[in-house]
């Protein structure tokens, strides 16, 4: 039996709680809306400027940070765990390295807009770039909150006796909603042509 | 007298079963009162006399925006006069979350921040919107290219007034994580940061004209409008909710005559 | 701490990281040569980011383990999201 069918129990159990599972999915909701204008209101009318604005994307530093985010998802991951194990240690290590990671997209995030910027493509470019500055711009709102979300469950490892399963869990579960949907907004914006 | 108060103190259901000279919590019903009676009122000014929800498109010309207020100038007008006369009143529902915050666990910085934010936001989120509009109605006879200027600033601030509204949201989230009291509901919370990032996304309506992100995209507004009106809805029930878990000991008992 | 690498969730980072390979090598493709192999192409990069979501929410989200009706929530929400894309692409170009 894995360990983490004997941390969460023979039965089934929600992790986190439920008030973050109401955040988490409106928030999946809200980004499916983002997604829905994105196509149907936009790129419906002119499939051409499209695929055309999106060549000036890059697909490489798109991809870099894909791979970023889903490594700070496998520190978060391990970090949930090492906590279940009371290595609050490690835990806070890993958390550590997923708050690292986090801050990186971030400079890689600013840096390919500072390059799209620098090239005059700008929010009011064409319909396109409306959409690409502004989903992007919420993910790295996310982000931050992630990021914020991830040094309260930080301080909680390191200085509270017996940390709060419930609360870490959560936090986890939100930053892994980050990590998803900017597998989707990747491959939206960046990939499909 | 203090006899039946503190036999109700404990089995309190509903301030209908809780006759008015001992209800306690009267004012706080009245407070809440206004809540339901005032959104609807601000949904009836708004959809159907005001003709702003849905707004109208943002890139007509001077021409076409003069037509659309001297159509609707006589439902205008009477909009515009119910909402100055009517919106003081959101007072009452500010005074009555600012006493529930005080009851959580943290400090009344908050609850007084949240007040503040809220009463700021008012003045562009509702009263300059009304005020440009009922200008519009009112002085038909003013130059076309001042008419489209009032249009201009009365719906953008409607729409646009975000930062006041995102801390507004912020505050009240913050209050709630950090509440150890447990006031208002941890979602309630959650569902403030969806308001606060909603109001973000409002920001490019100053850009655009039309789209998704315009003031009357699909985004900007009627995604932000449900989202608005899921919140508020939740809020006035866990507002109900705290008003009747409230412990009358916590009340401002009266002076004993 | 390294010994937590070794770990069933450490494999699941590589399957991603694989899986995350493959839609960019699909998605960096030549011109496009009909509009047949434009929409499998771009449907394909979708279900493998679906795939990848799935995988995050169901082990990294332990959704797995959870009650069936938030398994049923989150891949009805998966489900909606390729639909609505996939469903774009094949009728609307």
């Amino acid at each position: 039996m894995s360990d983490q069918a004997i941390d969460a129990g023979t039965s089934r159990r929600l992790p986190g709680d439920a008030d973050i599972w109401v955040f988490v999915i409106g928030d999946m909701l809200i980004f499916s809306a983002y997604f829905a204008a994105y196509l149907f209101v936009d790129r419906i009318r002119d499939h051409a400027l499209f695929f055309q604005a999106q060549q000036q994307l890059s697909q490489n530093l798109g991809f870099c940070n894909t791979l970023i985010l889903l490594t700070s998802s496998l520190f978060v991951a391990l970090g949930v765990h090492a906590a279940r194990l009371a290595d609050f240690r490690a835990a806070s290590r890993f958390l550590e390295l997923a708050g690292a990671s986090g801050i990186i997209f971030l400079f890689v995030k600013a840096y390919e807009w500072y390059t799209k910027l620098a090239s005059g493509l700008t929010i009011s470019t064409n319909a396109f770039f409306m959409h690409y500055y502004v989903m992007t711009g919420v993910h790295v709102v996310h982000v931050l909150i992630g990021l914020t979300f991830l040094t309260i469950l930080w301080r909680e490892l390191r200085g509270a006796a017996i940390p709060r399963m419930e609360l870490v869990e959560a936090g986890g579960i939100y930053w892994h909603m980050v990590d998803f949907l900017w597998f989707l907004i990747f491959a939206l914006l960046y990939l499909m042509r | 007298m203090s006899n039946t108060l503190t036999a109700h103190a404990a089995t309190e259901t509903t301030n209908v079963a809780t006759p008015v000279a001992t209800n306690r919590k009267l004012d706080q019903w009245i407070c809440w009162w206004s809540l339901p009676i005032f959104y609807n009122l601000f949904g009836l000014i708004f959809v159907y006399l005001g003709k702003l929800m849905p707004p109208p498109k943002p890139g007509l010309t001077t021409s076409e925006i003069v037509t659309f207020i001297q159509t609707n100038a006589s439902s205008m007008q009477v909009a515009w006069v119910m909402l100055t006369l009517s919106l003081g009143f959101a007072s009452l529902s500010s005074g009555l979350i600012v006493v529930q915050m005080k009851r959580m666990s943290v400090s009344p910085v908050l609850p007084y921040a949240y007040l503040a934010a809220l009463a700021v936001a008012a003045v562009p989120g509702c009263l300059l919107c009304t005020i440009m509009f009922a200008l519009a109605a009112f002085r038909p006879d003013r130059d076309p290219e001042i008419i489209a200027l009032l249009y201009d600033m009365g719906l953008l601030s409607f729409v646009g007034s975000l930062g006041c509204f995102a801390t507004q949201y912020m505050i009240f989230a913050i209050a709630i994580f950090l509440d150890k009291n447990r006031i208002f509901p941890r979602w309630l919370g959650y569902m403030s940061i969806w308001g606060a990032v909603t109001e973000m996304v409002a920001a490019p309506i100053w850009i655009f004209k039309d789209g998704p992100y315009a003031w009357d995209g699909l985004i900007s507004f009627y995604l932000g409008t449900i989202i608005f009106v899921v919140w508020e809805y939740f809020l006035v029930a866990s507002l109900f909710k705290a008003i009747k878990q409230q412990p009358l000991e916590e009340l401002t008992p009266p002076c004993s005559v | 701490m390294r010994t937590y690498l070794y770990h069933p969730l450490t494999r699941l980072w590589l399957v991603l990281l694989l899986a995350t390979v493959l839609s960019w090598y699909l998605g960096s493709d030549g011109p496009v040569t009909s509009r047949q192999a434009g929409v499998l192409s771009a449907v394909s990069i979708l279900a493998v980011a679906i795939v990848k979501c799935r995988l995050v929410i169901r082990n990294y989200m332990e959704v797995r383990y959870a009650p069936s009706w938030l398994q049923w929530t989150c891949d009805a929400w998966l489900l909606l999201n390729f639909g609505m894309v996939s469903s774009f692409y094949w009728f609307a170009i």
